[in-house]
């Protein structure tokens, strides 16, 4: 279960947005378009996330709410033991809502924060989406065609003042659409630790999307993590006041 | 009884009916949810002692939890459950397994089918209820968890139904016959009163709740009128520096003439998840009327099967601690124990909990008791469990 949590938070903080930035037309401005355009002002989507290992896997489908980047509300519609299970991250306060207990439990932070068990996702990948843009010195290297898109290719070195844990990331960028094609994250020894592939690009509300991203630790052989989305859409109407502990007990 | 639960079974088949006919242009999803599983526990059980005699049992559990969205404002909730013990203890003592055809609640919503030839089958309605949700308020009429606990183990608040912390295997519990009124004052922040009624207007429960978020911290004041006595109490849940951090307080006061001393029962609760996915849990639990001696008639406890808030635990001194994590996505290791630092009596509780495909579980886990005769844990042997689930 912790684990799941975990999972879901981090999917939560996936679709959730961050505020734009101003800053000058450049490679991280690219990158930092790219990161507003996941986002929006506010989204509503249904995502299935699927745990692939060499003898198994798991999958967790959810519903997501999310309003800036500090209110989002998750339902979880399966598998069936978990099903009606509802987080809510209300700026620095998160909860969670067990249905079949009736208890409404509030997340300490170290749950939040803790390793990303379950997936191939690591936490810095996923929680602090934004630190692509802020933690960085970003250079263009070149162009590439992925998934018949062109895209610019991005590296990114960490700055020396921030505490990522890679040693380097590589961004593949779509030039005219900005979504993210494909990531390389390296450690600090510059080997290659995890691939993120994205495809199936879709159209969502109204912006075009890869609806398919799989995150692959190259390293482990027959592991990796996929997350579909099914639905999408952004710049919904909803405000604060639907991240309460009311809706909590209501949505589905 | 039966009549009864006849009644409610009759009145859920018309509201089955009665959804079928409304069904025209939502799905079925829209109006109904019906989910639940089908667990088999495996009990065995060694005595305490030199006795080689071990005792097998089993539990074939079946849950439905049944949803009718009826219309915006209202919602229609009941969960069923069947439970078939088998085995030797059923055959060596029926006479504990004939208690189960009584109900706890105001209503009677329990029937023990047979209970012979080492076999005992029951149903319960644990909850049934009707929900009605209006703006802000809420009010819900019927059978239903009224979950006031914030404590991940021992619960003072959670006055209605506290529960045993070895009963693992009922995570749900047993629902409450009460009308309860809430309105919610903001996204964060609650009031609700509950009334439970009683064959005597003495025994029934009155009560409130008043919950509320300040600087990052759940906070909640109870109080009541249960069991002839005045209840008042608080609870908080925040964290320190990424800790979690919560506690519960509750003082019963016994009602004018009526006999019984004034119970303090208090909790406090630390957990941590570190990085890498270790998880450390410690707790204490405080009962100001619970015995601190070295020795001590402690046997009440196992004996009880309505614990209550003022019963979690007989001694007044408890201390829990719990270590654990999971080793991968599906496979999940704890160990959880309890001490009587006053007679130094021990429980010990290591658990394995796999996840062996999408919606089958499989648990294993041990409750091992250690300690001399008359205390806490002394003298109740172990038990050794494995459980399969099926989740739909």
């Amino acid at each position: 279960m912790k684990t799941k949590i975990t999972l879901i938070l981090a999917v939560c903080v996936m679709t959730v947005g961050f505020p734009p930035k101003v800053s000058a037309q450049s490679a991280v401005e690219i990158v930092q378009k790219s990161i507003d355009l996941i986002n929006g002002q506010s989204s509503q989507a249904t995502i299935t996330m699927t745990i692939t290992r060499p003898k198994y896997t798991r999958s967790l489908e959810m519903k997501t709410w999310s309003s800036g980047s500090d209110y989002f509300m998750v339902y979880i519609a399966s598998p069936a033991q978990e099903k009606g299970q509802v987080f809510m991250k209300r700026e620095t306060d998160m909860w969670n809502w067990i249905p079949k207990i009736s208890r409404m439990i509030k997340i300490p932070p170290s749950m939040m924060s803790q390793s990303w068990m379950g997936s191939d996702f690591t936490n810095d990948d996923l929680v602090k989406v934004n630190s692509l843009a802020v933690d960085y010195t970003h250079s263009i290297q070149g162009e590439e065609v992925i998934e018949g898109y062109e895209c610019y290719k991005i590296e990114l070195i960490p700055t020396l003042e921030s505490a990522v844990v890679w040693g380097k990331v590589n961004m593949w960028i779509a030039k005219t659409e900005s979504f993210q094609m494909k990531m390389e994250y390296y450690d600090e020894d510059m080997e290659l630790v995890n691939l993120m592939e994205a495809s199936d690009v879709k159209q969502f509300g109204d912006r075009k999307l890869p609806a398919k991203m799989v995150m692959t630790p190259v390293k482990k052989e027959g592991q990796q993590t996929m997350m579909v989305t099914s639905e999408q859409t952004f710049n919904v109407d909803i405000d604060q006041g639907f991240f309460s502990q009311q809706n909590m007990k209501k949505v589905r | 009884m039966s009549i009864r639960v006849l009644k409610y079974i009759l009145i859920n088949a018309l509201l089955l009916l009665a959804f079928s006919t409304n069904a025209q242009d939502k799905t079925i999803k829209d109006i109904m949810s019906l989910n639940g599983y089908v667990k088999n526990l495996t009990t065995v059980f060694v005595p305490p002692g030199n006795d080689t005699t071990i005792f097998v049992d089993n539990l074939l559990h079946n849950r439905l939890d049944y949803t009718w969205y009826i219309s915006d404002k209202f919602t229609f909730n009941t969960s069923m459950r069947n439970r078939l013990f088998y085995g030797e203890t059923v055959k060596a003592a029926p006479e504990l397994y004939d208690r189960l055809g009584d109900d706890l609640g105001y209503l009677d919503l329990s029937i023990l089918w047979f209970n012979n030839k080492g076999m005992a089958l029951q149903s319960t309605f644990d909850r049934l209820n009707i929900d009605f949700q209006s703006n802000d308020w809420q009010v819900i009429v019927g059978r239903h968890r009224i979950n006031w606990g914030v404590n991940l183990v021992w619960n003072p608040n959670d006055i209605f139904n506290s529960y045993s912390y070895f009963d693992f295997d009922y995570e749900e519990r047993i629902g409450t016959d009460a009308i309860l009124t809430r309105r919610y004052i903001n996204e964060t922040s609650s009031a609700e009163i509950i009334y439970a009624p009683s064959d005597t207007f003495a025994q029934s429960t009155f009560a409130g709740m008043y919950k509320f978020l300040a600087n990052n911290y759940d906070i909640q004041i109870i109080t009541g009128y249960l069991h002839e006595q005045f209840v008042i109490g608080g609870g908080w849940s925040g964290d320190i520096k990424g800790a979690g951090f919560r506690g519960e307080l509750t003082l019963f006061v016994p009602g004018k003439d009526i006999p019984g001393e004034t119970q303090l029962v208090g909790a406090i609760d630390v957990d941590y998840t570190f990085k890498s996915g270790l998880y450390v849990h410690a707790s204490y639990l405080f009962n100001s009327l619970g015995l601190d001696s070295k020795t001590g008639d402690y046997s009440i406890f196992f004996l009880r099967s309505d614990i209550s808030a003022q019963t979690l635990s007989p001694a007044m001194h408890n201390v829990f601690a719990e270590i654990g994590g999971s080793v991968s996505p599906i496979l999940r290791i704890t160990f959880a124990s309890w001490l009587n630092p006053s007679d130094g009596s021990l429980f010990l509780g290591p658990a394995v909990d796999w996840s062996v495909a999408e919606n089958f579980q499989v648990l294993f886990n041990v409750q091992g008791f250690v300690g001399k005769e008359m205390t806490l844990f002394g003298n109740y042997g172990s038990f050794y469990y494995l459980r399969f689930r099926y989740s739909f």
